[in-house]
């Protein structure tokens, strides 16, 4: 290769450079990671809390165990980021830090949960340790990324309607919630429900790439409709932690139940079509 | 010593490859439309240089969905990127020795 040609290649290397100086991840994207690293630290944090021995898991008037308002957010959810990450041009892949930490959570966590869950005992601060853990390893990267974007707004995640399928789907999301928690107060339904509201969330995470599938939902999704989300999974785990703590009853359940529901009811229709 | 031109690497010869490499940058997955858009190349030429820069472990290309639409992520490889940071490095050399 003669000198010139170097030298113009060079060249364009700064040039090509200096364009992408801007491809970086929207700031929605960051918005959304940071988001799905808070989701997943409460999940850790809740779980521990409730089975870590610091309170009794099944209490008098509930005969049921909170872990399925726990999981089942967080099993939805799994399906939903894989659409969410789909709508996004520029992303992230993780740094070798962030696997190292998110591993050492997950592999703490997998080992209290065995210990709590055998009733064996170890040192309570453990259980904010590893959240603490998992929420840095999940929120550091989204978090620099936005103050380094700060002020840019250009790339607005914006939100519109949602498809007919979508729009269904979405409706219906706080019903797997709004079940557990209503039934929670009768052992026979609350049972029955589990395994009801179980089966419904392996069936909708098979039918992933259907029209109506998490992953569809997930893409179409706005801030809006993840917001309804997060707050129709904070009941839940609302609802999760007042059992552990022995203070719930049937009119909290049936009224937690209602709640559940109607976020995700309500976020389905916004934004209106036409608007 | 041997010339600097020997480290160049043939993979990077053609400008859409070149020009690629130096678009993804570290840990950073670029859609196919956004690079194509930047790169101002044809679909055609821009599949052809991933193919041929995925065969030799320098880019991965991810294969996802944008709801209904087929959609695919490009990323360097720490391979890849090692790879074009010597072949750079070659360059500069060749522009410096023959100055």
């Amino acid at each position: 290769m003669e000198s010139s040609e170097a030298a113009d290649r060079l060249k364009l290397l700064g040039t090509v450079r200096e364009r992408s100086r801007g491809l970086r991840p929207a700031r929605g994207y960051s918005v959304f990671m940071l988001w799905s690293a808070v989701l997943i630290a409460a999940y850790v944090a809740l779980f521990l809390f409730s089975f870590g021995g610091l309170f009794s898991v099944d209490t008098g008037e509930a005969g049921y165990t909170p872990m399925y308002l726990l999981l089942t957010p967080v099993l939805l959810f799994s399906g939903l980021a894989g659409g969410a990450r789909e709508r996004f041009g520029v992303r992230t892949t993780p740094s070798a830090w962030r696997w190292i930490g998110y591993g050492t959570g997950m592999a703490g966590f997998l080992v209290l949960a065995v210990l709590s869950l055998t009733s064996i005992a170890y040192p309570w601060w453990l259980n904010v340790v590893v959240p603490l853990i998992l929420l840095v390893a999940g929120a550091t990267g989204p978090l620099i990324a936005l103050i380094g974007t700060k002020g840019e707004g250009s790339d607005r995640w914006e939100a519109v309607p949602l498809s007919t399928p979508v729009r269904v789907m979405t409706g219906v999301m706080g019903l797997p919630l709004g079940i557990l928690l209503a039934t929670s107060t009768a052992r026979l339904a609350a049972l029955i429900s589990a395994v009801v509201v179980m089966v419904m969330c392996i069936v909708v995470l098979l039918c992933m790439r259907a029209p109506f599938g998490l992953t569809r939902v997930g893409h179409e999704w706005s801030p809006l409709h993840w917001c309804g989300f997060g707050a129709s999974a904070a009941v839940g785990y609302a609802g999760a932690l007042l059992i552990s703590l022995g203070v719930w009853s049937t009119a909290a359940a049936i009224v937690t139940g209602i709640l559940a529901v109607l976020i995700m009811a309500a976020v389905a229709f916004l934004p209106r079509r036409g608007h | 010593m041997a010339h600097p031109r020997h480290e160049l690497d043939a993979a990077f010869l053609t400008p859409v490859r070149f020009s690629l490499m130096a678009a993804l940058g570290r840990r950073t997955e670029v859609d196919f439309g956004t690079l194509r858009d930047l790169l101002e190349a044809d679909d055609s030429s821009m599949s052809k240089a991933i193919s041929h820069l995925e065969q030799a472990g320098y880019v991965k290309a991810t294969k996802g969905y944008a709801g209904n639409r087929p959609r695919t992520w490009i990323t360097a490889t720490s391979k890849g990127t090692a790879a074009f940071a010597r072949h750079v490095a070659a360059l500069r050399a060749i522009t410096d020795t023959e100055e």
